[in-house]
């Protein structure tokens, strides 16, 4: 997270003579990520027969019947209902468990912890789509299939991320800090969420951030576990307009740029927590 | 708390010494009371949600089970594991794994270190390239894998034409529908998304490297490609395993991208582990089957995470802060 600093601190900037030759390059392999998306973008105001005569032009004639053909008819309002309902229950429950038990495993010694914390990287490293048939029959045993409720937990077992993360950051505070608290006759809860949570809000930001792109983007654990699709988030929803293939790429672009809004802003909004998150040591994703 | 983790967090603190450690008594202590409340919430999800199902994938491996009722559970030993054995298709889905991990990975790490190096010169524009490498990284692997598969669409996609348009002409055609090319592109696809992330690692590694080295080579003369290869990249050995560690491990976890474009197809040519134990548990009612295949899957994490995990010492975490 130095990078943006350092670099602006220690040099100035110059136009690299030498260097000219690099720009069509990088530009090059900007443009297979910018053309895409901008490319969706434009099309979601195209008409459909626009879109297939000149699929590489920009809207002529821009349109929000696209837009407005899925809010009418289309399901997807209530997908994105779900999306956001379940991402802002399970990223408060995720950073709110992470952060305590970091806490836990930063401030008491207790017999077998570094054991217990190891154990936790585990689930860094698990592919998630190596559980979902087991866990799909394990919360069936749970009567959670089905229900925001089995997403929402499953998301709550995502916590290591965040617990190495924080566990970091509250290693980092001076134990001065807490001990003076101590002193003061803090309790622990009184410690954590007055005086280190405070301190951790960038952690905490990133942690959050981090969870907002997964779970928002989280495909195989919606697919398997939701069935009605009233109750579908955005991810699943996107891909029943799949194989409509040539009689509504307008509106199929447009429900993907709506998909995509929200990570985007995030990151825009966000990049300097997202880029730190991905050097805490961000293996999901 | 380990000796590292308090050397650790010492100097921070700006005391000369090493904290000593807590009284011995204290630290004998089991888990209870206040520390229990802080960790069990945590840890109860985290076990009852990621480990009993990890355990249930391991157990069910070793049944017929079709997935309907739990009164049809038949252990059936190693039976699913020598099936295996004769599953042409569970072959190929391997060795396309070993293609994700082998060739997406090279190319990431190549790719990401040389953008890197170049991206780390502050110069106009060198911000803004960083920060568009990254945004793959943030996109839903759904709309990844739409938005190409309408791209490179045979008919009405782009590509087609503009290969034309470009004189390239002759290698339009069929894309995700060629088993020769669909994996390819699948791979590629795989770095296009991530490769923005291990950049960012490289760069802020390269921010912490001891500038006085870099000075005497260009002192010396070197040039800039010069002092890449033998002064730059020999410091970035660490993180280049870490890297390729962590790439490797992140490509186990591909799944929606190839589900969505080609569900494993044409003919299995783009088939991995976790596609292939989808369709059998799904789709062919064989659960048990289907988490045989997820076991392997998993052994692989395992046997990777093994590396990951004993680099992942608090004192070695200390380059990328």
């Amino acid at each position: 997270m130095t990078t943006a600093t350092t670099t602006r601190a220690n040099r100035t900037r110059r136009f690299p003579y030498r260097m000219i030759w690099l720009y069509p390059l990088l530009a090059l392999l900007a443009l297979t990520i910018l053309f895409p998306l901008a490319w969706m973008f434009y099309s979601a105001f195209k008409t459909n027969s626009a879109v297939l005569a000149n699929p590489f032009s920009f809207p002529l004639h821009p349109t929000l019947a696209n837009f407005r053909a899925l809010l009418s008819e289309g399901e997807l309002p209530f997908w994105l209902r779900n999306s956001a309902l379940v991402t802002a229950v399970s990223v408060v429950l995720v950073v709110g468990l992470s952060a305590a038990a970091a806490y836990g495993f930063s401030t008491f010694e207790f017999r077998g912890k570094n054991l217990l914390f190891a154990f936790l990287i585990l689930g860094l490293m698990i592919p998630p789509q190596a559980l979902v048939i087991a866990g799909f029959k394990w919360l069936s045993i749970l009567h959670l299939t089905d229900s925001f409720g089995g997403l929402i937990f499953t998301y709550c077992s995502w916590t290591p991320f965040g617990i190495l993360v924080l566990r970091n950051f509250f290693d980092s505070i001076p134990k001065d800090l807490r001990e003076a608290a101590t002193i003061d006759g803090a309790s622990h809860f009184t410690i954590f969420w007055r005086v280190l949570l405070p301190l951790a809000r960038p952690a905490v930001s990133t942690i959050a951030i981090f969870n907002v792109v997964w779970i928002w983007n989280d495909f195989i654990y919606p697919l398997v576990y939701l069935q009605s699709q009233d109750k579908y988030t955005v991810p699943v929803g996107v891909l029943q307009f799949q194989g409509r293939s040539t009689s509504a790429i307008g509106e199929q672009m447009a429900v993907l740029a709506v998909a995509t809004a929200v990570p985007l802003l995030v990151y825009f909004l966000f990049r300097r927590h997202f880029v730190r998150g991905v050097l805490e040591g961000a293996v999901k994703g | 708390m380990s000796p590292t983790e308090t050397s650790r967090s010492a100097p921070r603190a700006g005391t000369a010494a090493p904290p000593p450690a807590r009284p011995a008594p204290r630290a004998r202590r089991s888990l209870r009371g206040w520390a229990s409340g802080f960790i069990v919430p945590a840890y109860g999800f985290y076990l009852i949600f990621l480990i009993v199902p990890l355990i249930l994938t391991m157990v069910l491996s070793f049944t017929n089970w079709d997935g309907f009722s739990w009164s049809q559970i038949h252990f059936n030993g190693v039976e699913n594991y020598r099936d295996l054995l004769k599953d042409q298709v569970f072959h190929q889905a391997l060795v396309h794994n070993v293609w994700f991990v082998v060739g997406s990975v090279l190319i990431k790490t190549v790719l990401a270190l040389v953008l890197a190096l170049l991206l780390y010169r502050a110069f106009a524009g060198s911000r803004f390239f960083q920060g568009v490498y990254l945004v793959p990284a943030v996109l839903s692997l759904v709309v990844v894998g739409l938005v190409f598969e309408f791209l490179l669409d045979p008919n009405n996609g782009l590509i087609n034409p503009l290969l034309h348009h470009i004189g390239l002409g002759h290698f339009a055609g069929v894309w995700f529908g060629n088993p020769h090319r669909a994996l390819p592109i699948l791979v590629l696809l795989d770095v296009w998304v991530a490769f923005g992330i291990y950049m960012f690692i490289f760069l802020s590694s390269l921010a912490s490297l001891p500038k006085d080295v870099s000075e005497a080579a260009k002192v010396d003369g070197a040039s800039a490609v010069q002092e890449a290869i033998h002064v730059t990249i020999p410091q970035l050995r660490d993180t280049i395993r870490l890297v390729l560690l962590l790439a490797a491990i992140d490509s186990l976890k591909v799944f929606a991208t190839v589900f969505v474009t080609t569900g494993g197809g044409p003919n299995h040519s783009t088939e991995v582990l976790s596609t292939w134990a989808y369709f059998q548990a799904f789709t062919n009612n064989r659960v048990g089957y289907g988490n045989a295949i997820l076991v392997v899957l998993l052994l692989v994490t395992f046997v990777l995470s093994f590396f990951y995990a004993r680099r992942l010492r608090p004192s070695r975490r200390g380059g990328t802060r």
